[in-house]
């Protein structure tokens, strides 16, 4: 097992998002998380990753079987947490090849390893750029600043290739972008799809699930997770829409 | 006597729409004398001649929004309790005008005014502040404002300066902002010898706003000089100014702007924008936008500019085929319009435009001395107020 | 919820703003001093020291005249004890330091020298400098050595200490010392024509490119002595020359007086690249100690095309009151300034540029990138002024502040006047902290919030960094790390 959430409620101020989410991830699965907007999917990720704005309230979350919620945000990233974020923020003036550089030979140094060389480090990334076709000039780029909706998409999913994950959630990797781009990303977390790795995509559509086929469809609603499947449930939703199963639960 | 002083010296002695008579009549008494008096805006207004408040200022009056009195000769106190929103600009007329009898033209006027303003919690009220003179009257004008916010109160403090080049104005305004009250101050110095407007406003509670606005035009040798001083005392404040100006002639201004946040005092956010347009060789500027910043969860941010119209923008103008002056005229109006069109009092903002575009073309600056001072004029014989 | 954010915020920031002052130890080193105090003899003793011919002390003395007249600023925004200027030592010198004037011969200097200038990451020895710099190395009063005087003088540059150049060069020292600042234009300018000890002289001659850097390393050594070094740059019509400065004192407990003055002279075409990282012991956590940095920088864009170009890196000093400016004379002439300016602890820093429009299309550019952390205050203050004859000339100034933590400041004292309709001037600027968006975005790649502030502030600061020469930028990037040690946000 790679992921067992146990019961798991967060809450950020006074407001409860999550109110008791139970989830197990194995390796080599890709588990689609769907859901109404503002029903805590983005949370969840957010709180896998250790995002302090939430407070864990109750609940438990083994990861390789250890404790989770007591490692540090740095400390979840070595051990091979990754988010993609659904709105990547701007560092203006570090290019995206310094701040990978630097993010790699943090994790090497967190497992006693020696930091990459520079020519290592160039070629290894020219070669992770395919994944999602990145441009070299992008990569010059300082990181997010003044990209495009797709260009931030394919960063995530680049960063995702250059760090290799054990775990990887993707908020909202499908939003905002066009038919080719999103074509492009889905086929870049494909690629990176392996047996000893799991995926969570978080999504609101289900044309994603058209490139990303899931194993598992998860339905997160008034913070749980209310209906899990096979990846027919997602043509399902995208059917009949969320209501029906609200009203299955009574939510 | 001609009709229009006759009008201003029954308004000198009886505020009429204080004492309750319909502010139509109002407008007729005070009559087209001033060309403060926007035609399509309704206000209650108050008439302070040559320093001389209205006598029977005194006390409480039944029906009305508000307490007006006088405190002393010199001091008018304006008071609106909690809870009251009143709908009606408050139009108050500094006046520097020749009186026959007084004989005032050789000597000058030397007029310090006080005026206090304070709202209860939750009231609400904009106050129109004209400042005006005649042709030739030599005077200076101190006006000392202090402003009370209670907590949620609105106040608009719009102050229209438009007196003759032998005038000089020295307004001086504090204001005091309780928590979620907001405070929104426009200054248009549209003529005047020497213009000076110096504010502080102090940001005492949380989610407290103060806008703070400011458009000049000048010309001749004219001198215009805003100052101020926005302090962010509590947390959760938010402030703006936005100064603008066209300097023509040998005319000259300054701004000097300070955003001040205190320590404690997260989650501010402030912006301050001061943008200038020289227009002759003679004409001068000096902008000192300042930032002083003791908290580090501040949205923060300032630009000052000095310079010319959009080379670019004149270009395609011309290209479409419109002519140089008329193309520098209209981009000179959307500068402008910037801060009119933040005024919040449509009449007013409408009022503006119009001397704002007659002044861009010239019309208003043909009358000698003064922007307004044109009904005698044959230029601006037919304008509409 | 704001409160926990504020709280992890804070932390990180003051794990990351508590480092130690590297460069503090005390050279164990016979020095000759002059009792302390300031008067007409310590003047002519300073002169005399230097085998000053009449000439010197002249304007010397005159300086003095004009000090005494004049008053301590205090316009700019510091809190400070008042200092006492008689309580001041005007001239410690190594007394081994192989005279005073610059020694070309590496043997003739003490040992202890050079293993002092070595520890501070600057070999004296020609062959193991870095390559393509040339250092004039000062401690104290006196000029210890400076390289490649010779290489250079086949190029007809002059590359010597000032005190060497007063004697060998008076005809060029003499036309041009205090034609940029001249003694009277500030107390601590006044203060320093007075008595200034040593510093830098750099003649480029027409047409010439000087084919390395040229650097000076200013150290403090003695107890309670002042600094007061003085540096003149004169490039001629076409020449080129980017000239670097470095400076670092031991730490003690007591404020230590600098006030320099550095005077550059462009001439038509020439173009003049001076870079600084001022790493003055800053004081320790408490506000004890550290630096009192005045100094006066200015240079003139003479000539037509000339180009002057300031950078620095400010991150040390107790007090940093400093602005180096460029009088835009020559039509066509440009005018830049970059500057990185770090405080922490209890740090000062009042700095900025002036930027005087006086010929036809001139342009100057300012780039300001303060951070503040700790209970440090950081001002940036300019002057941007366009005269009447300015015709087309512009200016843009970009001003950004860096806030870390909540009980230091950080403010913008621009001034800008313009007297010309054909002249434009933007200026803008912006004050913000490390967002916690970036902060755990860079934290959930596995970046430690120590790396990750270090990471955000060296691309904050890029802009200006990049100007630095290779040589200089490294060691930029990794004081700005050091220096906020201890302060994450």
């Amino acid at each position: 097992m790679l992921l067992e959430i146990k019961d798991l409620h967060a809450s950020i101020g006074d407001k409860e998002i999550l109110r008791g989410v139970n989830l197990r991830i194995n390796e080599g699965e890709v588990h689609a998380i769907m859901g109404p907007n503002g029903n805590g999917k983005s949370t969840l990720a957010s709180v896998i990753a250790g995002n302090e704005m939430f407070t864990v309230t109750k609940g438990e979350v083994l990861y390789k079987g250890k404790n989770l919620l007591d490692m540090s945000i740095e400390e979840r990233a070595c051990e091979g947490v990754f988010l993609g974020f659904q709105y990547p923020v701007e560092i203006p003036g570090v290019s995206i090849a310094s701040f990978m550089r630097t993010a790699i030979n943090e994790q090497r140094k967190y497992h006693g390893q020696d930091p990459m060389d520079m020519l290592e480090f160039a070629q290894y990334m020219e070669e992770k750029q395919k994944v999602v076709e990145l441009t070299e000039n992008l990569a010059k780029r300082s990181v997010n600043e003044g990209f495009s909706g797709g260009e931030k998409k394919k960063n995530e999913i680049f960063q995702m290739a250059m760090l290799q994950p054990s775990l990887a959630f993707l908020d909202e990797t499908d939003s905002g972008l066009d038919i080719d781009a999103l074509r492009i990303v889905a086929g870049g977390v494909n690629q990176l799809r392996r047996k000893d790795n799991a995926i969570v995509v978080i999504t609101h559509y289900q044309r994603l699930l058209d490139y990303i086929v899931p194993d598992f469809v998860h339905v997160l609603a008034g913070g749980k997770i209310v209906k899990t499947g096979p990846k027919e449930l997602a043509l399902e939703l995208e059917e009949k829409g969320y209501d029906w199963l609200k009203a299955e639960e009574g939510l | 006597m001609s009709k229009a002083e006759e009008g201003l010296n029954v308004a000198g002695s009886v505020p009429a729409a204080l004492s309750g008579v319909p502010a139509a009549s109002d407008r007729m008494i005070a009559g087209d004398a001033f060309r403060c008096d926007v035609s399509d805006l309704d206000t209650h207004s108050l008439i302070w001649l040559n320093g001389r408040l209205p006598e029977n200022l005194a006390g409480r009056r039944e029906g009305l929004p508000w307490q007006v009195y006088r405190e002393s000769d010199h001091t008018l106190v304006v008071r609106v309790e909690e809870g009251v929103v009143v709908d009606k600009p408050l139009q108050i007329i500094v006046l520097c005008k020749r009186e026959a009898e007084s004989g005032n033209k050789d000597t000058g006027l030397d007029l310090a005014l006080s005026l206090r303003v304070e709202l209860g919690r939750g009231a609400h009220l904009t106050v129109v502040h004209c400042i005006d003179s005649d042709r030739e009257t030599e005077a200076s004008v101190q006006g000392a404002v202090r402003l009370e916010l209670a907590p949620a109160a609105r106040l608009s403090w719009l102050s229209l300066q438009n007196i003759n080049n032998r005038c000089r104005v020295e307004n001086s305004l504090r204001a005091d902002v309780a928590a979620g009250a907001g405070l929104h101050t426009c200054f248009c110095s549209l003529n005047g010898g020497l213009l000076q407007n110096e504010q502080r406003i102090d940001l005492n509670g949380v989610q407290a706003e103060a806008s703070a606005l400011g458009l000049y035009l000048v010309d001749g040798t004219q001198k215009v000089y805003n100052k101020v001083k926005i302090n962010h005392n509590s947390p959760e404040a938010h402030s703006r100014q936005l100064f603008k100006g066209i300097l023509d002639d040998s005319a000259s201004g300054r701004f000097e702007g300070h955003v001040f946040v205190a320590n404690g005092a997260q989650k501010t956010e402030a912006y301050q924008t001061n943008r200038n347009l020289l227009l002759t060789k003679k004409a001068k500027f000096q902008t000192k936008p300042y930032l002083e910043i003791y908290a580090d969860d501040v949205k923060c941010s300032h630009g000052a500019t000095i310079g010319q119209l959009d080379e670019k923008a004149l270009f395609y103008m011309r290209c479409r085929g419109i002519s140089q002056t008329t193309a520098r005229r209209l981009l000179m109006y959307a500068f402008a319009a910037e801060v009119i069109r933040e005024i919040g009092v449509v009449p007013l903002e409408e009022h503006l435009t119009r001397l704002v575009q007659r002044r861009l073309r010239g019309e208003l600056n043909a009358c000698e001395d003064c922007a307004l001072h044109c009904t005698a004029t044959k230029a601006c014989a037919n304008l509409p107020w | 919820m704001a409160d926990k954010e504020k709280t992890s915020a804070n932390k990180v920031i003051e794990d990351i703003t508590q480092s130690d002052y590297r460069w503090g130890f005390v050279t164990d080193i016979e020095t000759e001093t002059l009792r302390k105090g300031l008067d007409e003899e310590t003047i002519r003793f300073i002169s005399a020291k230097k085998g000053e011919p009449q000439w010197m002390l002249d304007f010397r003395l005159k300086a003095f005249e004009i000090w005494k007249k004049k008053q301590e600023p205090h316009w700019a925004h510091f809190d400070y004890p008042p200092i006492d200027y008689q309580d001041i030592v005007y001239w410690a010198a190594p007394k081994t330091a192989a005279g005073q004037n610059g020694a070309a011969d590496t043997a003739a200097i003490d040992p202890e020298l050079l293993e002092t200038f070595e520890k501070l990451g600057i070999s004296l020895e020609e062959q193991k400098v870095m390559a393509g710099v040339a250092v004039d190395a000062v401690m104290d009063s006196v000029s210890v050595k400076t390289m490649y005087s010779d290489e250079l003088s086949e190029l007809g540059i002059i590359f010597c200490s000032i005190s060497e150049a007063i004697r060998n060069y008076p005809d060029l020292v003499r036309k041009y010392l205090g034609s940029v600042v001249p003694a009277g234009d500030n107390f601590f300018a006044a203060l320093n024509s007075a008595v200034f000890s040593d510093g830098s002289f750099v003649y480029i001659p027409k047409g010439v490119r000087c084919p390395i850097e040229l650097s000076t390393y200013f150290r403090i050594n003695a107890k309670n002595s002042g600094q007061f070094e003085r540096t003149l740059i004169v490039a001629d019509e076409g020449s080129y020359v980017s000239y670097m400065e470095g400076c670092t004192a031991p730490m003690r407990d007591e404020n230590q007086l600098h006030a320099a003055i550095v005077e550059i002279m462009v001439m038509k075409d020439a173009e003049v690249k001076y870079s600084t990282v001022q790493n003055w012991y800053p004081g320790n956590k408490e506000g004890a100690g550290g630096i009192y940095n005045f100094v006066t920088k200015r240079g003139i864009c003479k000539g037509a095309h000339a180009k002057l170009s300031w950078t620095q890196v400010e991150t040390g000093s107790a007090i940093t009151w400093k602005y180096p400016s460029v009088i835009l004379q020559g039509d066509h002439s440009t005018g830049e300034f970059y500057s990185v300016a770090v405080t922490n602890n209890r740090q000062q820093a009042d700095t900025g540029t002036k930027m005087i429009h006086i010929g036809k299309n001139t342009r100057s550019t300012i780039i300001s990138k303060g951070v503040s952390a700790g209970q440090s205050q950081n001002s940036y203050r300019g002057l941007v002024q366009m005269l009447p004859a300015a015709d087309g000339s512009r200016n843009f100034s970009r001003c950004d502040s860096l806030l870390m933590g909540d009980r230091c400041g950080a403010h913008t004292w621009p001034d800008i006047q313009c007297q010309n309709p054909e002249a434009i001037v933007e200026h803008e600027a912006t004050t913000s902290k490390i967002s916690e968006e970036q902060l755990f975005y860079c934290r959930q790649r596995g970046i430690s919030a120590e790396s990750a502030v270090g990471l955000i502030i060296n691309g904050y600061a890029g802009e200006v960094l990049e100007r630095l020469p290779m040589e200089f930028a490294v060691e930029a990037r990794r004081l700005l790390s050091v220096s906020l040690e201890g302060s994450v946000g």
